[in-house]
């Protein structure tokens, strides 16, 4: 098996349970976690997967189909396809995009409080889990200030940002010893650092995440076209703005095992930016975006495997390629776009029914 | 439209549409709005007037309820307007949208949000979908369904979100500057618009910075500046003093479309 150089370190350096081929040894392995008795099901659903892409492994005589590690973080990078451009597009057109690095910072300090609490009275908890319940408190932190003071503003956000990356390497050094040492896989992110554990975990964000965003999709998209618009028709406004921070935490928190902390956001706004140039429907744009995301995603994914390096830059800077090209189609179909304007019709409130006037207004 | 229903329920229900008793308010320790009785009943079209920086946006937010007054007390439909729920009762207009300019959506799409008040959490059904396409129709713009709104003129734009408000059935619809960078031609077609919406019998409710739209086409006038300088039928206000005293100058705005 040939592991990328990065990917092999850490993954002997900070994995507590070495990931292997085989998805039932992984499920074996899963033993231990407080959590294993809930996220039992999702180990089967997990080993049902690698079954599948072995299956799929086999039949392409694809080589990184064949380990079960490669497996995993297919699975994750495809949800992070969906779900980050999902949450980046309500975020991006309410030009929020900076929430993401403020709330993946705080994530990574949420890794740092799990790894310590780990450290200091071997709970043996998931730092990601810390990192869900660290950055979901920072995002309802960050969405009452700018409640109170009216206005998402850059100062408190980078304060939240920079107050969660120090207090996560303060813990971080407090704790010293083996656990720097694997720091890299929470900065950088890490395809073969993703356990069994971890990405059951992110299964169940997968799934809080776009349930949430089906049956509040009318609530959000108006929130985001017009914030006043939607208070007067009744909407809650600043509980659908709780919500949409609450799940950007989720999302910041899932895709950081493969991306890392530093470049989580990119998939927040990347494939978003992509989609917004050749999209002309909101639904449409959502769509487009996830395509790009899951075809920088697997793409990346691929090409980080092959050329060893780490797939979360690799993903990034498949990305912004993707990005660059929707650009320019974009520039070119509005060039070639004849705009014939369709004729204006007159307004007639009488009876409902439009009538076509001689003259536009 | 079914406009005619909406006039009859707000005439069986309750008369005063809106109601504001010696409301003041502001935003820190000096007053924005001061002392401010109105009451707006169902079927009227009123326009309220005033300076920059008079309070009008921040009076029609105490209407709404988007502001709680410092004292007094604001009623909308009979209930006090920061518990007032039934949001499909009120179709608002704005200048703008809060979003991201360049936010790809179609004037389908924006115009659909008007009925979310009345589908709540579920899909829109097809006797909603055929709501939308006779608001769409009603302000001209069925052929521009499907075109990205941010590649409209201002116009254009402005009848997408008169759209809206109709497709929720609004009892009442409040227009903030509704006007404001729109081309002439197509702030007259707006005005027509309200005026026959008004005529089917939906209350309207315009703050609006161009005085000669306003003497057009409002039947009230209610001129603001801090407090309350005139309130009455809109032929008195063009003959009265208010606008010099709230407007602190000779009144030469009168007309100026500014």
């Amino acid at each position: 098996m040939t592991l990328p150089t990065g990917a092999a370190v850490t993954l002997a350096s900070v994995v507590a349970r070495p990931t292997t081929a085989s998805p039932a040894a992984a499920v074996l392995q899963s033993g231990g976690s407080p959590l294993d008795p809930v996220l039992a099901p999702i180990y089967v659903l997990l080993e049902l997967w690698s079954l599948l892409m072995a299956a799929l492994g086999d039949a392409t005589g694809l080589e990184l189909l064949q380990y079960g590690f490669m497996h995993r973080a297919i699975l994750v990078g495809l949800c992070i396809g969906v779900m980050a451009p999902l949450i980046g597009t309500f975020l991006v057109h309410r030009q929020l995009a900076l929430i993401g690095d403020a709330l993946a910072h705080t994530a990574f300090a949420g890794v740092a409080v799990g790894l310590f609490l780990n450290g200091v009275l071997s709970l043996g908890v998931s730092p990601y889990l810390t990192a869900v319940v660290v950055a979901v408190i920072a995002a309802l932190l960050i969405e009452v200030i700018s409640e109170v003071t009216d206005a998402y503003n850059d100062v408190s956000m980078a304060i939240v940002l920079s107050t969660g990356f120090a207090l996560g390497t303060v813990l971080i050094s407090l704790n010293a010893g083996g656990l720097a040492v694997g720091i890299n896989q929470y900065l950088f992110g890490n395809l073969a650092t993703v356990s069994a554990e971890n990405a059951a975990i992110l299964l169940v964000l997968f799934g809080i995440i776009v349930a949430t965003v089906a049956l509040t999709r009318n609530q959000l998209l108006y929130v985001t076209f017009d914030e006043t618009a939607a208070e007067v028709s009744g909407i809650h406004v600043n509980w659908y703005n709780r919500v949409m921070v609450m799940l950007t935490a989720l999302v910041v928190v899932g895709a950081m095992q493969i991306m890392g902390v530093i470049l989580v956001a990119a998939m927040l706004v990347v494939p978003v930016a992509g989609a917004t140039q050749v999209s002309r429907s909101f639904t449409g744009s959502l769509l487009t975006s996830v395509v790009l995301a899951e075809l920088a995603v697997l793409l990346g994914i691929g090409f980080s495997y092959y050329g060893e390096a780490t797939a979360g830059g690799v993903i990034v800077l498949v990305a912004v390629a993707i990005y660059v090209v929707a650009v320019a189609v974009g520039k070119l179909r509005e060039a070639h776009d004849d705009d014939g304007a369709p004729e204006l019709d007159g307004i007639d409130a009488d009876d409902g029914t439009a009538r076509s006037r001689d003259t536009d207004i | 439209m079914t406009t005619g229903e909406n006039s009859g329920r707000v005439a069986g229900e309750c008369d005063t549409v809106i109601e504001l008793s010696d409301v003041t308010f502001g935003y820190t320790a000096a007053p924005v709005i001061e002392d401010v009785d109105l009451a707006i009943e169902a079927g009227e079209y009123v326009a309220v007037v005033g300076p920059n920086g008079s309070g009008k946006s921040t009076l029609m937010k105490l209407m709404l309820g988007l502001l709680r007054p410092d004292e007094g007390g604001a009623s909308l439909f009979g209930e006090p307007s920061h518990a007032f729920d039934d949001g499909e009762r009120v179709g608002y207009v704005s200048q703008h949208a809060s979003a991201a300019k360049e936010m790809p959506i179609t004037v389908r799409e924006v115009v659909k949000m008007g009925r979310f008040a009345h589908v709540g959490f579920g899909l829109l059904s097809g006797d909603d979908w055929a709501v939308v396409d006779e608001a769409l129709a009603t302000v001209g713009m069925s052929a521009f369904a499907d075109r990205r709104i941010t590649k409209l003129s201002g116009g254009q734009r402005q009848r997408a979100f008169i759209a809206r408000a109709l497709a929720g059935e609004a009892d009442l619809l409040v227009l903030d500057e509704p006007t404001v960078g729109v081309d002439a031609e197509s702030v007259e077609a707006f005005y027509d618009l309200l005026e026959a919406l008004n005529g089917d019998g939906i209350t309207v409710l315009l703050i609006e910075h161009d005085l000669g739209a306003v003497v057009d086409h409002a039947d009230r006038v209610v001129c603001l500046n801090r407090e309350v300088y005139f309130d009455g039928p809109t032929d008195e206000f063009v003959g009265s003093d208010a606008l010099a005293r709230a407007f602190g100058t000779g009144g030469g705005a009168l007309g100026g479309g500014q």
